[in-house]
C-alpha cells in the first residue's frame, strides 16, 4: 500500500512536466508572433521589440523552453496581459470557486446515483427499475445548458425562488449545483445500477442469503461493498467530467470559476491566463486520479493487504 | 429410509424456469426424505437438477425460477413448516436458512465475500440467528475455525478470502455453515472444485462433522465414488427426476437402473484418477426444455424397449427400500 502511494506520487512528476511542455508548445504553435500577441495588434514596433527582448522570444527555442520550465516550477506562470497581475493570483481564487461547485455537484450526483442505482438493481426489470431507467436516460440525453436554462426559467423566473447568477449566498449554489450534478447523477445511476446487478449475481450473494441475511443487508452490505470497487473509479471519472463540464455551467450562471476565466481569456487572447487555467485544470485532474487510485486501493482488501 | 420421523420431506417437487427459450423443467417431480442425523447422497450428471433441488430446500428459488408444485416439509418438535409455501424474502425462511438448514457450495473461490474478513463473515452468520454478544460470537467463530481444521484460527479470522487456499476457504465455508448447529447441512458438490488430495481432506472433515455434530446431511455430487464412504441412502437423479433410490450398500451392490449402472462404470479406478470424467454413458443429458415422452433416459439407454418411448416408467419398489424407474425391473410391463 505504501509502495503504491509513493509510486503514484512519483508518477505526478513526469505528468506535470509533460503538461508544462504541452503549454510551452501551445504558446509557440499558435500562429502569429508571440510578442505581437502580448503587445496587442496595434502596438508600435518599438514596444513589440521591447517585449520580444524582455520575454526572451529572440532566444533559441530550447533556451526558452528551459526558462519557461524553470519559471513554472517556481510557481511563476507569467503575468496577465490585461490586469498585469501574476497569473497565479487571478487563477487561485477561481480554482476555489470551481472546486466548490464541482465537489458539491459531485456529492449530489453520488448520493442520488447510489440511491437510485441500488434501488434500480434491487427491483431489476420491475416497474420501479424501469421508471428510474427512463428518468436517467432523459437526464443523459439533456445537455447541461438546456437543464440550466430550464432550471433558471422555472425556479428563478417562473417561481422566483432562487437567484440566477453569482455566488454570494448558499442559495446561489442550488441551481448551478443541481444543473451540473443532474447530468452526472443520470450517467452514474446507470453505471451504479449495472455494477450492482453484476454484484448481486455473484456466488457470495447466494452465500449471504443462505446465511439468512435480510435483503437490505444483502444489497447494501454484501453487494454494495463489492460494487464500490468499480463505482469508485466511475465516481473519479465523474468528478473529472464535472470539473470539465463546469465551463458551461459557470457561463450560464455567471459563476466566477476557473472555466469561465479560461473561456474569457481565450476570447480576449490573454494567453498567459489560458495557459495558467489549463495548467491548473490538468493538475487538478492528476490529483483527482491520484485520490481515486488511493481510495480504490483502500476499498479493495486484495490491494490493501498485499 | 430411516426409521425415525423424517427431518425433511420433499414431496412431488417441481421447479420450473420460465426463460425466453421456453420452460425448463429443472426439477420435475422429486420425492425424498432425510431422517435426523442421516446422510442422503444425491447423485447425477451436471444439469440434472441437483442444485435447483437444494436451493428449493433452502427457499432460495428466485425469478425466473418458480416452485410450481409440491411440498418441502421441515419437521420441528411441535409443528411442520412447508418451505415451498414461504416467501423467499420473508422473515420465516430467513430464520430457517443458516440456522436450521445451512448450505455449502461448489465454488469456494467465489462463495466467500472478497471484501470482508473470514472471521467477520462467520460472526455475521452467528449474530443473524443467536442473541449473543459480538465478543462471544468471535470466540465461537475462532473455535469453529479450529474445529474445521484451520491452523492458527486467530490469525485466519483476521484474513481475507484471497489470502486462503481453495481448500482452506471451503473449510471456512463449512465453519460458517456449522456456526448455528444446523439440523440439516446441504453440501452442493463441496469437493468438485478442489484438487484430489484436498478433496480427500475435505471429505474426511465432512465425515468427522457427521459424527460430531449429529447433523443430517444432503450431500450432492456428480461422482458416485464420493458417496460410497459418506452416505446412508442414495438417490440418483436424471432430467429433474429421481430414477433410483436405495440405501448406499444396495445401490453399490445391486444397482438396478441402467443410468445408475452407467454412473458406476464412470467411477474412476485408482489407475485413471488423472483422466476423470470418462463417461461410460453414451450421449449427453437432453435439454430440460424438451417435452417428456416415455422414459427420459430412453435416448441413451442400451436396453431401451418399445414401451420405454411411449410410457413413463415411474418410480416403483424393486426390493424393500429400493425403488427404480425402469421397465426392466417390472414383473410384466
Ligand atoms: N437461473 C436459471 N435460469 C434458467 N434455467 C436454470 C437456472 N438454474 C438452473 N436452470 C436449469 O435447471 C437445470 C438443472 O440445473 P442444476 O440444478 O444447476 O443442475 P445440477 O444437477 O448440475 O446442479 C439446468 O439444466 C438449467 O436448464
Ligand atoms: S425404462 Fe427403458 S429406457 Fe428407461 S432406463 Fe429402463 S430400460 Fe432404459
Ligand atoms: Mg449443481
Amino acid at each position: 500500500m505504501i509502495r503504491l502511494i509513493v509510486g503514484r506520487l512519483l508518477f505526478m512528476v513526469p505528468a506535470a512536466l509533460l503538461i508544462i511542455t504541452f503549454l510551452f508548445a501551445l504558446f509557440h504553435l499558435i500562429p502569429g508572433d508571440p510578442a505581437v500577441m502580448l503587445a496587442g495588434d496595434n502596438a508600435p514596433r518599438s514596444v513589440v521589440d521591447g517585449i520580444r527582448e524582455a520575454y526572451g522570444f529572440d532566444q533559441p527555442l530550447h533556451i526558452q523552453y528551459g526558462r519557461y520550465m524553470a519559471k513554472v516550477l517556481q510557481g511563476d506562470l507569467g503575468i496577465s496581459n490585461y490586469t498585469r497581475d501574476p497569473v497565479v493570483n487571478s487563477v487561485i481564487p477561481r480554482i476555489i470557486n470551481t472546486a466548490q461547485l464541482a465537489f458539491l455537484s459531485m456529492l449530489f450526483a453520488m448520493v442520488v446515483s447510489l440511491l437510485l442505482g441500488c434501488v434500480s438493481a434491487m427491483y431489476w426489470n420491475r416497474p420501479l427499475d424501469k421508471i428510474v431507467t427512463i428518468v436517467s436516460l432523459l437526464g443523459i440525453c439533456t445537455p447541461v445548458f438546456v437543464t440550466g436554462l430550464l432550471a433558471i426559467y422555472f425556479f428563478s423566473i417562473y417561481l422566483d425562488w432562487l437567484p440566477i447568477s453569482g455566488m454570494s449566498s448558499w442559495r446561489h449554489f442550488i441551481l448551478p449545483v443541481i444543473t451540473l450534478g443532474a447530468f452526472q447523477a443520470a450517467v452514474l445511476t446507470r453505471m451504479v445500477r449495472s455494477c450492482m446487478v453484476d454484484a448481486l449475481g455473484k456466488d457470495y450473494i447466494t452465500t449471504a442469503r443462505a446465511k439468512g441475511a435480510p435483503e437490505l443487508l444483502v444489497v447494501f452490505k454484501h453487494a454494495l461493498r463489492n460494487a464500490l470497487l468499480p463505482i469508485v473509479t466511475l465516481f473519479g471519472l465523474g468528478l473529472g467530467h464535472t470539473l470539465g463540464g463546469s465551463v458551461v455551467t459557470e457561463t450560464i450562471f455567471n459563476w466566477p470559476g476557473l472555466g469561465r476565466l479560461m473561456v474569457n481569456s481565450i476570447l480576449t487572447r490573454d494567453l498567459p491566463i489560458t495557459q495558467g487555467s489549463i495548467f491548473f485544470f490538468a493538475m487538478i485532474f492528476i490529483l483527482v486520479n491520484l485520490i481515486v487510485d488511493l481510495v480504490y486501493a483502500w476499498v479493495d482488501p486484495r490491494i490493501r493487504y498485499d | 429410509m430411516g426409521a425415525a420421523e423424517p427431518l425433511i420431506e420433499v414431496k412431488d417437487l417441481k421447479v420450473h424456469f420460465h426463460t425466453e427459450d421456453g420452460v425448463a423443467r429443472a426439477v420435475d417431480g422429486v420425492d425424498f426424505a432425510i431422517a435426523p442425523e442421516r446422510t442422503l447422497g444425491v447423485v447425477g450428471e451436471s444439469g440434472c437438477g441437483k442444485s435447483v433441488t437444494a436451493r428449493a430446500v433452502m427457499g432460495l428459488i428466485d425469478a425466473p425460477g418458480r416452485i410450481v408444485q409440491g411440498e418441502i416439509l421441515l419437521r420441528r418438535q411441535s409443528q411442520v413448516v412447508d418451505i415451498s409455501k414461504l416467501d423467499p424474502r420473508g422473515r420465516e425462511i430467513r430464520g430457517i436458512r443458516g440456522n436450521e438448514i445451512a448450505m455449502i457450495f461448489q465454488e469456494p473461490m467465489t462463495s466467500l465475500n472478497p471484501v470482508f474478513k473470514i472471521g467477520d463473515q462467520i460472526v455475521e452468520a452467528i449474530l443473524l440467528h443467536d442473541r449473543i454478544g459480538r465478543r462471544e460470537a468471535r470466540e465461537r467463530a475462532v473455535d469453529l475455525l479450529a474445529a474445521v481444521g484451520i491452523p492458527l484460527p486467530r490469525q485466519r479470522f483476521e484474513q481475507f478470502p484471497h489470502q486462503l487456499s481453495g481448500g482452506m476457504r471451503q473449510r471456512a465455508m463449512i465453519a460458517m455453515a456449522m456456526s448455528c448447529n444446523p439440523r440439516l447441512l446441504i453440501a452442493d458438490e463441496p469437493t468438485t472444485a478442489l484438487d484430489v488430495t484436498i478433496q480427500a481432506q475435505v471429505m474426511d472433515l465432512m465425515n468427522a462433522l457427521r459424527r460430531d455434530f449429529n447433523t443430517a446431511i444432503m450431500f450432492i455430487t456428480h461422482d458416485l465414488g464420493v458417496i460410497a464412504g459418506m452416505a446412508d441412502d442414495v438417490v440418483v437423479m436424471y432430467l429433474g427426476r429421481i430414477v433410483e433410490s436405495a440405501p448406499v450398500r444396495e445401490i453399490f451392490h445391486h444397482p438396478k437402473h441402467p443410468y445408475t449402472r452407467g454412473l458406476m462404470g464412470s467411477i474412476p479406478s485408482l489407475a485413471d484418477w488423472g483422466a476423470r470424467r470418462l463417461t461410460a454413458i453414451e450421449g449427453v443429458v437432453p435439454s430440460p426444455f424438451a417435452e417428456r415422452q416415455g422414459c427420459g433416459f430412453a435416448p441413451r439407454c442400451p436396453h431401451a424397449m418399445e414401451i420405454c418411448r411411449t410410457r413413463d416408467p415411474g418410480l416403483e419398489d424393486v426390493a424393500p427400500g429400493h425403488a427404480a424407474a425402469c421397465f426392466l425391473h417390472r414383473a410384466a410391463p
